[in-house]
């Protein structure tokens, strides 16, 4: 089941950083890694995928090299220092949000 | 001829120049559309069907547009060529605006130090009031309108008061060395002789006041003009 797509708006920059974090990967691979990962919950219209990652490059947090393959010139995707330290504290803001979450939807007393 | 990725592409990316950044991103849409659709096709779907399917998961091409449209100004923005370029545009526009008060100046009378018996006229020679109201219009008329086109040209800037401010600095600098070589020219007072209470013939609103206080002026309109608009 896809998720809302407001709600997964929010996690598209945790998510490509998470991806980048693994390996080098070039647009098609991180929607891949994206729908397989998330079991196809999560999904972004495939062509705004592009904006995100410019806009992440624009905040050097990624930056990008070509490589030529198949005489076909592919754009890869790489996570910087800057992105990996970005990375680390928003997976920390994240856990605090799960926890929050589920300590009122699982109705825990405070 | 005309590949099935054409239209999306050229809707895609409407309105953004020729310029590496297209390049760049046609490339990678392009890349990705072409192994989207090999991947449709090896899953069973007929050639036709695997490009239409490739192009709708795309998504809105109008909507893309407005994001890469967004993308493109953020980075021009930040290019220092195109920052110099304009610029060095709106100067020359302000130089229209300064000409522009100027006319208007004379056209109300104002002179240097000439009066003509069949008109009214107001010489600023021997009267520094209105050597500071010229001074005032030919600051104020080109200078707003310099921080306006600024403002235009600079308003996806994430430091706009500060891309305003330079840029009324470059026009100040701009209108500061055309004055003195206006002055050399006419073998008027040095500048130094100017701010120091001299009589310049070329432009005789340049003072210590005007000097200073157009500098400053710059700040302030940089400031005000950087207000949000739901503020100002």
């Amino acid at each position: 089941m896809r998720v809302d797509k407001e709600l997964s708006k929010g996690s598209h920059e945790l998510i490509l950083l998470k991806l980048l974090s693994r390996k080098d990967m070039y647009g098609y691979q991180l929607i891949q890694e994206m729908t397989i990962l998330s079991e196809n919950a999560f999904s972004m219209s495939q062509g705004s995928l592009y904006p995100f990652l410019h806009a992440l490059e624009e905040k050097k947090l990624i930056e990008s090299y070509p490589i030529t393959e198949n005489g076909r010139e592919r754009r890869y995707y790489h996570l910087t220092a800057a992105g990996s330290s970005a990375l680390t504290e928003k997976e920390g803001q994240w856990e605090r949000y799960v926890k929050a979450m589920g300590r009122i939807l699982g109705g825990e007393p405070t | 001829m005309k590949k099935w990725t054409d239209d999306f592409l050229a809707q895609c990316l409407e309105g953004i120049p020729n310029d590496p950044y297209r390049s760049r991103t046609k490339a990678e849409l392009e890349d990705h559309l072409s192994e989207l659709a090999r991947e449709l096709q090896s899953a069973g779907h007929a050639p036709g069907e695997a490009q239409t399917l490739a192009l709708n998961a795309m998504g809105d091409p109008l909507r893309l547009n407005r994001m890469y449209q967004e993308r493109f100004a953020q980075r021009r923005l930040k290019d220092p060529r195109y920052v110099c370029k304009e610029f060095f545009r709106l100067a020359l526009l302000a130089g229209i605006y300064y000409l522009f008060a100027m006319s208007l100046l004379s056209w109300l009378g104002f002179t240097y130090d000439a009066e003509f018996p069949d008109r009214i006229c107001h010489p600023m020679y021997g009267h520094p009031e209105r050597q500071y109201i010229y001074g005032a219009v030919v600051f104020l008329l080109p200078f707003s309108m310099n921080a306006f086109h600024l403002r235009r040209a600079f308003r996806l800037h994430s430091h706009l008061g500060f891309m305003i401010t330079a840029g009324l600095l470059f026009t100040w600098s701009c209108e500061k060395l055309g004055l003195i070589f206006l002055n050399t020219m006419l073998g008027s007072n040095s500048l130094m002789e100017v701010l120091a209470g001299g009589w310049c013939d070329a432009s005789p609103w340049l003072n210590l006041s005007y000097f200073i206080g157009s500098f400053f002026g710059c700040f302030a309109l940089g400031f005000l003009f950087s207000i949000p608009k739901s503020k100002a």
